[in-house]
């Protein structure tokens, strides 16, 4: 069916070779200070472009470059508008929270998502239930990665799945643990670069393929007319589908762990803006570029032996073969970035939230790396194992570490840095209920909860009901606290 | 948004903290700006009739209501991302 050659494995190999160079040099660049801080933040000096890169790279994932065009090519132009929630995921991604958690980030010692809600909360248990979630729905996260992976390799390159699973988790695992989050971002970076220019050629050699757009819109019309209007086939998407998708993409990236961790390690808000600006010129290249490569693929390659190949079916279709091992690497590229980066979160849950936060034995910095390279490569283990045989619940908790984490700890987190008056009481009800009501709704409506909207967009609004509601019962948090955190008029806290 | 927590004391009067509120509150316009063009826009072209016109071979609806707004917020993003709070920051 599909086949690669000699050439697709060269530049496979050297894409990796290239990862690995860097991420030898950023270990070679850390800095002599503090090992955790070094090791999950990069001693806090990330400037624009690498910040940039890393954080579009851990957002955009195997289901960008897999799901998103094999959804364009089952359901035609549509999902253009299905993503069409991107247009605002940089202004809101890094606007929302951004500015706020990198100035905490630079007052605070919060290495963590889990610290830096632990600290403005002052609680133990917010840090270790957030710490519980983060590494039990980053490593289903990190699961899915690997299925994808091994799957593209088993079909472009033919490797045997369980050796994809375990080749892709070893190197992975090692640039993560040897490098830390320097390694990461320098690697993210780097990925980024290659996952933008694998696309934007996948895209223009497929349209010289087919004849142009009108060739495309030509070739679908003849397929089927529902190929080019709204909502598509089957009912894609119908209005309340394509409302909540805007609430989706934008609100649940902000929302992620993962990427508010990127704003933690943020050298000075200048580097943000402009990282922020970066990011939204690769948006506008990158997300409607990989879906017209599906749309277009429809028509090159009607018919696919599973839906998750139209991308690299359409490469190899399209795709000489010298530049097809490059572009190829593209969704290698976001499916190793988003691995990287949450394995560090994990590990950093596992060592940081729960361990070292939690008891009053003081480890040797030593003991604190073969802590930190232990957790790693255990979270890396323990999802391989998962991935070789995966359970069938997967997909409902991969959902669930997509917007349901979003659902949960959004709000509180949007609360907790802007509202004084948000105490522990209202962020634990708002965790509570966003976790609550998005299971609740996905297990009994699946995607499409009431009027049709998806169950994001209602947890979104209870959880910050709940917040409200919870802070109102609440005491307030201490003086000193909210000090440090908004500062006060001194004229009112003197009377 | 109440930000007198104790009782007595005004809290929120730290620049930083005020700098990151107003560019939070513009993220938010904008993002409902865009929710409301976008989808208004491709529900009122593309849904319901058979779609029969393009503009340089994109369907018409998808060309006005997802591509344009898309540039159009780009720019707004340009200027949000580069001088939005740039005097205060």
């Amino acid at each position: 069916m599909y086949t690669a050659n000699s050439t697709v494995w060269t530049a496979f190999c050297l894409y990796l070779l290239i990862t690995f160079a860097l991420a030898h040099l950023a270990h070679r660049r850390a800095g002599s200070g503090n090992f955790l801080e070094e090791f999950f933040v990069g001693g806090r000096s990330l400037g624009s472009w690498v910040l940039g890169l890393t954080w579009i790279a851990t957002a955009a994932s195997g289901g960008t470059f897999i799901g998103a065009p094999s959804l364009g090519h089952a359901n035609g132009w549509v999902v253009m508008l299905w993503i069409s929630g991107y247009i605002v995921v940089a202004t809101v991604g890094f606007g929302l929270l951004g500015r706020r958690i990198a100035e905490i980030g630079q007052t605070s010692s919060a290495l963590t998502f889990s610290d830096l809600l632990r600290d403005r909360f002052d609680s133990r248990a917010i840090g270790i239930i957030s710490g519980i979630a983060l590494i039990v729905l980053h490593t289903s996260f990190i699961v899915a990665q690997y299925i994808a992976g091994a799957r593209l390799l088993e079909v472009v390159l033919g490797v045997p799945y369980a050796w994809g699973v375990t080749s892709l988790a070893l190197i992975v695992c090692l640039y993560t643990a040897y490098g830390g989050f320097r390694a990461v971002a320098w690697t993210d970076s780097f990925q980024a670069v290659v996952m933008l220019i694998g696309v934007l050629l996948t895209a223009g050699f497929t349209l010289y393929k087919v004849g142009g757009f009108a060739a495309v819109f030509d070739g679908l019309a003849a397929q089927s007319p529902e190929l080019l209007s709204g909502p598509g086939p089957d009912n894609f998407l119908p209005l309340p589908a394509a409302i909540s998708f805007f609430f989706v993409w934008p609100l649940a990236t902000a929302g992620q762990p993962a990427l508010i961790t990127r704003f933690l390690a943020c050298r000075d808000a200048g580097a943000l803006k402009r990282a922020s600006f970066l990011i939204g010129c690769y948006i506008l290249l990158l997300y409607p570029a990989v879906i017209f490569v599906g749309i277009a693929g429809r028509v090159l390659v009607p018919h696919l032996a599973a839906p998750d190949h139209a991308l690299p079916a359409t490469i190899l279709a399209a795709v000489p073969a010298l530049p097809a091992g490059f572009v190829l690497a593209a969704p290698m590229a976001a499916i190793m970035s988003t691995v990287s980066s949450f394995l560090l979160v994990s590990s950093s849950a596992l060592v940081r939230d729960l361990y070292q936060r939690n008891t009053s034995r003081r480890l040797k910095e030593s003991a604190t790396r073969r802590l930190t390279h232990l957790a790693t490569f255990g979270v890396a283990a323990v999802a391989a194992i998962f991935a070789l045989r995966p359970p069938d619940y997967l997909q409902y908790i991969v959902v669930f570490s997509g917007t349901g984490l979003a659902a949960t700890f959004l709000m509180p987190t949007v609360f907790g840095v802007y509202h004084p008056g948000m105490n522990r009481t209202g962020c634990l009800a708002g965790i509570a209920a966003g976790f609550s009501s998005f299971l609740l709704q996905y297990a009994l409506f699946g995607t499409r909860s009431f009027y049709g909207f998806d169950p994001f967009v209602w947890s979104l609004g209870i959880c910050a009901v709940a917040c409200r509601l919870g802070s109102r019962l609440g005491a307030p948090e201490p003086k000193d606290l909210l000090q440090r955190y908004f500062g006060s008029d001194r004229r009112a806290d003197s009377s | 948004m109440s930000n007198r927590t104790p009782i007595g004391v005004r809290f929120g009067q730290s620049p930083d903290y005020r700098h990151a509120r107003r560019e939070a509150v513009a993220a938010a316009l904008i993002w409902a700006a865009a929710l409301v063009t976008t989808v208004c826009l491709s529900y009122a072209l593309g849904y319901g009739e058979p779609v029969t016109a393009s503009l340089w071979g994109i369907p018409r609806w998808i060309a006005i209501g997802v591509f344009a707004p898309w540039i159009v917020f780009f720019f707004v993003h340009v200027w949000f991302s580069l001088y939005f709070g740039r005097r205060r920051g």
